[in-house]
């Protein structure tokens, strides 16, 4: 015997069952006595909240409750956690389960309607009557990142969340004496995750037993349970976390969200099971996204391509919160020199807050946006200096005679 | 090598051949290396059940990348059963071995190696309790088939199932010697640093200079996350990552309208994701270079096809338009953004 089956071609496990409809995913999921939310949400890119009139929706057949977020209690009266805390971070704004006095994005959740169905929530968030008072709002990146900025949140100064530089070797002696320098600005557009399953989370309270068990469409039920823990101030051996079938996630269902923490709490006041299921408008509007980033550049080289330093100064929309620290930016300038030999890197890093959906790492984090700037930059030195672009990149790779090489940035501790 | 296949060297004569019939192609060449396999740990749970069946325990989930497909055949390996005869439960807070989270290409570098040393550790449990009800030296012992022999002996064997019996005995019934309960165990491989994947992606793309239509006409990964756990896999994994990287270079563009501060493209009508009509022949070439710091030699590969998709791309279609000098220094390129960037050199000469 030995490795049989490391290496081989070993059909998918999961399929039989996936394939013929036996999938469990958290839509499957359907437990005696279970109510479903809807999310009431803010229309508004930013306003401050005047008044909630909740009557309308209350006295619809169906709907067992309408809660905003001073209906949630005490214990939902604080801002969300940080799951990535960090030094770096001198705005750590995160989002409240439901809004408090103020919506800082498109479809920011500002009231639950539990009901005997989905349907009826749906109707019944509709007689949700909200009144907003519009605040100045700025969802461009450039806008928000200058000197006179709208701020994002009322009361705010500015709007920068965070801000980091690294360097090693000595790009300002190599810029000096080298023989080109070229210069280019980049443009890298929000995107977003759009697994096919959305986010989904059904909570379940045990009274007797103390006990809450979610099932969430998640990418981390463990942390999810950590952050349930620390959020609902109960021992995390009181809640489990259950990931059942997951179609897709891509990053933004690593993180933990209002939903969740609303499904919990109205689970814990209702004592009944209670689901929500996210249908693809709210993923547009409210699943974490990726960047909107600018990167000014300068490459020092040699006539033969060789770069002898790299500057790199990215401005990153956060969006409106910061709901997963600065992983998604961070993961942006760390990966820099990427498979180069560059002897001098300085980066250097702005994260912007914007009224818009906040981001969080997809597919590869930061990483695509770091080898687009890399990438794009030997192209640039190709064509500035009419070399072949293959040969710009051999004279840049790591050399086999150079392995181990230690690449990259370090990130501060803990990022 | 992928230069090679991709026709790097003959490409300019293929471009002005193209050119001859007034099309526009177009070559892209993108590198990355990837930390993939972020520490700490992901844990896993390996048990004999008293049936004999293998049971693998996972507080890592999955989303649809074929985790307990790559945990049964780990696991099989050690006890020379098929994977299909391994039981995997996965992403649950009740199960044992602790976890954190599915991203960042980590769970098969992390979560992997934890089932190989826990599968590990409960053969050489098997095969020390073995040795004892066999009265044969460990050495001089294997496992075939889900069953303890001795060596060229098929018919002196304890089955696992057996084994682990006897391992959680009952009331009054001592266990044997040195033996603690279970035959099972929990382990956790704890990287203090991730592992480096890498890779060379090449685009061809066509683009049609009158409507600012991007076509590819092919796509090439060479590529190296270490061991291949299952080739079939790592295959849908890079390949869906290309197509990531095709919907963000070309497609996907999350759009928000300065004035109202509204997102305006909030159904799939507006926002384009790629589907298969827009995706060409993707080829890969797998390079194993296993790495040193983990048992399996594995490294991640859920996101290696992402990262390097869009300078593809992007640097591709740069190439295709190269006669008119037109610049590309963002994305996504819509048509329409594409056909402005033209016309702009069009009307400047």
């Amino acid at each position: 015997m030995g490795a049989r089956n490391v290496g081989a071609v070993v059909k998918r496990l999961e399929d039989p069952r996936l394939v013929t409809g036996h999938g469990r995913y958290t839509d499957d999921i359907v437990l005696p006595g279970m109510l479903e939310m809807a999310f009431v949400r803010s229309p508004e890119a930013h306003a401050a909240i005047k008044s909630i009139d909740t009557s309308a929706a209350r006295n619809l057949a169906g709907v067992v409750a309408v809660w905003t977020l001073t209906d949630l209690g005490t214990i939902a009266q604080k801002a969300m956690l940080q799951s990535y805390p960090s030094p770096a971070i001198k705005q750590n704004v995160t989002q409240h389960p439901l809004a408090k006095e103020e919506v800082c994005y498109v479809g920011e959740a500002i009231a639950v309607v539990v009901a005997e169905d989905r349907y009826v929530a749906e109707d019944a968030a509709t007689l949700v009557t909200v009144e907003l008072e519009s605040l100045p709002h700025v969802t461009d990146v450039r806008d928000a990142a200058s000197a006179d900025a709208t701020p994002v949140h009322r009361g705010g100064q500015n709007n920068l969340a965070a801000t980091v530089a690294w360097k090693f070797g000595d790009a300002a002696a190599a810029f000096a004496r080298a023989p080109h320098v070229f210069r280019e600005t980049y443009h890298q557009h929000r995107g977003a995750p759009h697994s096919i399953e959305g986010r989904g989370v059904i909570a379940q309270y045990d009274a007797v037993a103390d006990q809450l068990t979610l099932w969430s469409s998640t990418q981390s039920p463990f942390l999810v349970r950590r952050y349930l823990a620390q959020y609902l101030e109960r021992e995390e051996s009181a809640i489990r976390v259950i990931a059942p079938d997951v179609g897709g996630g891509f990053g933004p269902k690593a993180g933990h969200y209002p939903e969740e923490l609303v499904a919990a709490l109205v689970a814990m006041k209702l004592s009944r099971p209670v689901k929500w299921i996210e249908d693809r408008r709210e993923h547009f509007l409210t699943t974490n996204q990726q960047r909107d980033q600018w990167w000014d550049v300068e490459v020092a080289c040699e006539p033969n391509g060789k770069v002898l330093a790299l500057r790199a100064k990215c401005t990153h929309d956060n969006g409106a919160y910061l709901p997963y620290g600065l992983l998604l930016p961070m993961t942006s300038i760390v990966p820099f020199p990427g498979p180069y030999a560059i002897p001098a890197v300085e980066v250097a890093l702005d994260v912007i807050l914007t009224n818009a959906v906040p981001t969080s790492p997809i597919r590869g984090a930061g990483r695509p946006c770091a080898a687009f700037v890399l990438e794009r930059t030997m192209d640039t030195v190709a064509r500035n200096l009419g070399l072949d672009r293959a040969d710009v990149r051999r004279v840049n790779f790591v050399r086999k005679d150079q392995f181990p090489y230690e690449t990259g940035g370090r990130l501060p501790d803990p990022v | 090598m992928v230069m090679k296949s991709a026709g790097y060297a003959s490409f300019e004569a293929k471009r002005a051949q193209a050119a001859q019939a007034g099309r526009w192609i177009g070559l892209g060449i993108a590198s990355y290396n990837e930390d993939t396999g972020l520490p700490p740990y992901e844990g896993a749970t390996v048990r004999v059940l008293p049936s004999g069946r293998i049971s693998v325990e996972l507080g890592s989930c999955a989303q649809g990348q074929g985790l307990e497909t790559i945990a049964a055949q780990i696991a099989a390996d050690q006890f020379d059963v098929d994977p299909q005869d391994v039981i995997v439960r996965t992403g649950d807070t009740a199960i044992t071995a602790l976890a954190l989270s599915t991203v960042g290409s980590r769970v098969a570098s992390t979560a992997g190696p934890s089932i190989h040393l826990a599968a590990t550790q409960v053969r050489e449990k098997a095969l020390r309790l073995a040795a004892l009800q066999l009265e044969a030296a460990e050495q001089d012992l294997e496992i075939t088939r889900g069953a303890v022999n001795i060596k060229g002996v098929a018919d002196r064997k304890v089955t696992l199932g057996e084994l682990a019996k006897r391992l959680v005995s009952n009331v009054n019934v001592p266990l044997p010697g040195g033996f603690t309960p279970g035959l099972e165990a929990t382990a956790y491989h704890t990287p203090p640093r991730p592992v480096y994947a890498n890779g060379t992606n090449i685009a061809e793309v066509e683009v049609d200079v009158e409507t600012g239509m991007v076509t590819l006409l092919d796509y090439r990964v060479a590529h190296d996350c270490g061991t291949l756990i299952n080739p079939m896999l790592v295959e849908g994994q890079i390949v869906g990552g290309v197509v990531h990287g095709i919907g963000n270079a070309l497609y996907e563009h999350m759009m928000y309208d300065r004035a109202s501060g509204q997102p305006v493209t909030t159904n799939f009508g507006d926002y384009l994701l790629p589907i298969a009509t827009e995706i060409p022949p993707i080829r890969l070439e797998h390079m194993e270079s296993p790495s040193p710091l983990n048992p399996l030699g594995v490294k991640g590969a859920g996101e290696g096809g992402t990262i390097p998709g869009i300078a593809c791309i992007v640097s591709a279609v740069e190439d295709a338009l190269k006669p008119l000098g037109v610049k590309l220094n963002e994305y996504p390129l819509s048509p329409e953004r594409l056909l402005a960037l033209i016309d702009e050199k069009r009307s400047a000469t």
